[in-house]
């Protein structure tokens, strides 16, 4: 009897979901397994709730938090609001060598961290998928900007994204709707630096997955600024807002929350995967579903543990391992280092509306020049603002005038700059199955090696210098250096572990995140990067994941899967 | 939010999928919850205490041609969040700066010693414990709690949920 699906797709976050698109939309019937529960829109999404709506005003329940989500709470999306929306860190522990902390944020729903996520998108350039070639760092990059190019558009035409263009090599424009605004002390930072650098230095709005313009079926932003807590309105993007719909449309969708993956379930005579196996994560049964080929795309490290959790006599180190370096060249960014000051001037003037973007300072490290303290390069968001009421809570005075100076006034207008930068792949940053510890499902946790290196502290040294002569050149004052120890997995942009490359022997996946050694399965979630670049991530897999659902599917038309 | 009210505020019906009708189960905890403060249920504070919090807060910010921080009862904001939000350590502290205060005959003086204690309390620094500390993380409370209240966000500041636009340079 044949199996009910062609193809099953291992997570719904936003490779899962773009993959569940792509593969019913090019006629295949997918089973999209979901280790959590459903989220219901009507019920679920909480942006315009107020905090006199809420139970602690919007400070959160401080024990519950401390006792069930004590690393998930690291992070700043995660609040009174939108908790709701990450793990509970009891039921899903991993571990860590002491004097290597690692923050690993995560959500475990239908929608994945496709929910809470921060909407930037950045495309790559050569400049970054040459970078492991050039300077030895990693395995060279088995595809090039010309072969993604069309894939970014392919995305972006379909998720909605609002920029600026800017004509900047080493930062690819892309289909763009109208940029959202700048406010007056962004403008004029802008043009200050393009001053006083002679337009190597360029500031511009945040390019991000948030519409400004009605797109295909959903409403533009109305800009009530609290996207990680939902979205009626399905302005910005999240598989539950745009890329499940799209599957669901085909009629060749089914999706099953509850899923926890055990194992990818593999054939030797064939060397194919068949299926997967599941434990429901409420009864606990275990459950097998079989499919012509498998598109892995449960997160970064998540995937990983699946693969290293499907072991058998042919793969002892994991399926898909033969070259041993699954679960190696673990990466996040760093972040944390540059600079605030205080822009003097345009008193008179206020932002009307809470936009749900930043700024962003596009790489210049590197980019013409090489700087002698360090390899690749790091770019900064962040933006302009004025403090209203909030500034009463530290502020000196009470009585009538202060009430009316927090009614009547802002605080002057504030720049910051926050550096996002590059992480080299290292052998010595790896994921690994804990020989002990189990998650509440019975599955092994993982045990993560992850620190940062000389090159990233170079960096950070770097970011901070250079924040802080811009707002210099922009005339700030009050200049103060941010310098944050952030440890790494904060940044959430945790890549690495599957990389693709040219060779098998040192990668696990080919240049069309095939794995090497059981073609009908592809991953393309973070776990296939090869490096980081500085760009947030979020748009590069989805661009890898639609590249490779049509290959796939090519080649299942050519019956060679 | 109903949903008449969000489609009148959009201004587009076609686009919606998903309204809720009710707004959530954490809503109406949260609005339960404040019900009980205010019918003066105090859980932290004793009632000295709730009383010399009552008239910090309100030297804070003070009703004017607008209500005051007492008209939105920040105290029961604030017993609330000593009583389920604070750290045992943290919380033994401020109570501790505010028994201070009691204890000094704070809420007693007349205004104008009120007025003069106050600004020297507001002035300086102090360590945990001490009244100028209390002082320091009442302005905080009653600012937070002043601003987020439902009057204040509704009659007050009236900072529209649904802008519909964002513009980045506009004059005040």
């Amino acid at each position: 009897m044949p199996p009910r699906f062609d193809a099953i797709v291992i997570g719904s976050g936003i490779t899962g979901g773009f993959a569940a698109k792509e593969l019913t939309e090019l006629g295949l019937r997918v089973l999209v397994l979901e280790a959590g529960g459903p989220v219901d829109p009507a019920r679920d999404y909480v942006e315009h709730v107020q905090p006199w709506e809420q139970p602690f005003r919007g400070w959160g329940d401080r024990a519950r938090l401390e006792r069930e989500q004590p690393i998930q709470m690291e992070c700043y999306a995660c609040d009174e609001w939108s908790g709701k929306f990450f793990v509970n860190d009891l039921e899903n522990p991993y571990t860590t060598p002491d004097d290597k902390p690692f923050s690993w944020i995560r959500g475990r729903q239908v929608g994945g961290r496709s929910i809470t996520w921060g909407r930037q998108v950045y495309r790559w350039s050569d400049l970054d998928f040459e970078a492991n070639a050039r300077d030895g760092h990693g395995v060279d990059w088995p595809i090039r900007y010309r072969d993604i190019a069309p894939w970014y558009d392919h995305v972006e035409r379909f998720i909605g994204v609002s920029g600026k263009a800017e004509g900047l090599d080493q930062l690819p424009d892309g289909q763009f709707l109208p940029p959202m605004e700048f406010n007056c002390a962004e403008s004029h930072v802008r043009e200050k630096l393009l001053q006083a650098f002679s337009g190597e230095r360029v500031l511009t709005i945040g390019r991000c997955a948030i519409l400004t313009a009605d797109h295909n079926g959903r409403a533009a932003c109305h800009y009530c600024g609290t996207c990680e807590r939902g979205c009626l309105t399905l302005s910005y993007f999240s598989s539950l807002n745009a890329t499940l719909p799209a599957a669901a449309k085909t009629g060749r969708l089914t999706l099953r929350p509850w899923s926890v993956v055990e194992s990818i379930l593999y054939d030797p005579p064939s060397r194919r995967a068949t299926g997967v196996r599941v434990i429901d994560a409420n009864t606990r049964e275990v459950l097998e579903f079989k499919a012509r080929i498998v598109f892995l795309c449960a997160s970064t490290l998540e995937s990983t543990r699946i693969l290293l959790n499907s072991r058998s006599r042919d793969f002892a180190d994991g399926l898909a391992n033969s070259s041993g370096v699954l679960g190696r060249y673990l990466m996040d960014h760093h972040m944390g280092h540059g600079a605030r000051g205080t822009i003097p001037g345009y008193e008179d003037h206020a932002t009307y509306g809470s936009r749900p973007n930043g700024i962003y300072l596009v790489r210049f490290r590197n980019v013409k020049d090489q700087h002698p303290d360090f390899l690749r390069g790091y770019a900064f968001q962040g933006g302009a603002w004025r403090s209203g009421w909030d500034r009463g809570q530290e502020m000196t005075g009470f009585g009538a005038a202060f009430k009316q100076s927090l009614l009547r006034e802002q605080g002057p207008w504030q720049m910051s700059l926050y550096g996002f930068g590059e992480m080299l792949p290292s052998a010595e940053n790896y994921a690994e199955l804990d020989p002990e510890v189990k998650d509440k499902w019975g599955i092994p946790a993982l045990r993560i090696h992850c620190a940062y290196g000389d090159n990233e502290k170079a960096q950070w040294k770097d970011a901070i210098a250079t924040a802080t002569e811009m707002l210099e050149a922009a005339g700030a004052k009050e200049i103060k250096p941010t310098d944050n120890d952030v440890t790494p997995g904060l940044v959430i942009h945790e890549m690495g572990t599957a990389r693709m490359g040219r060779d098998p022997k040192t990668s696990v996946l080919n240049g069309w995140n095939q794995a090497w050694d059981v073609p009908n399965l592809f991953l393309t979630d973070g776990a296939c990067m090869a490096s980081t670049a500085n760009q947030n991530p979020s748009i590069t897999y989805m661009a890898l994941t639609a590249r490779a659902c049509h290959h796939a599917v090519e080649l299942m038309k050519r019956r060679e899967l | 939010m109903h949903r008449r009210d969000l489609l009148r505020l959009l201004g587009a019906s076609a686009l919606i999928p998903f309204v809720p009708d009710e707004a959530g189960a954490a809503v109406q905890f949260g609005q339960a919850a404040h019900r009980a403060v205010r019918a003066g249920s105090l859980r932290a504070l004793s009632a000295e205490e709730a009383r010399v919090v009552t008239v910090v807060a309100d030297m804070i910010i003070p009703a004017t041609d607008t209500p005051g921080a007492a008209d939105v009862d920040v105290t029961g904001f604030i017993d609330h969040l000593l009583a389920d939000w604070y750290a045992a350590d943290d919380r033994q502290k401020l109570q501790a700066g505010i028994g201070r205060l009691v204890a000094e005959g704070f809420a007693d003086l007349s205004e104008d010693q009120r007025i003069a204690r106050l600004t020297a309390l507001d002035r300086a620094k102090g360590e945990p414990g001490s009244p100028e500390a209390a002082v320091a993380k009442l302005k905080s409370l009653t600012v937070y709690g002043y601003f987020t209240s439902e009057r204040v966000m509704k009659e007050v500041t009236r900072d529209p949920i649904i802008p519909g636009k964002f513009e980045g340079c506009v004059r005040f």
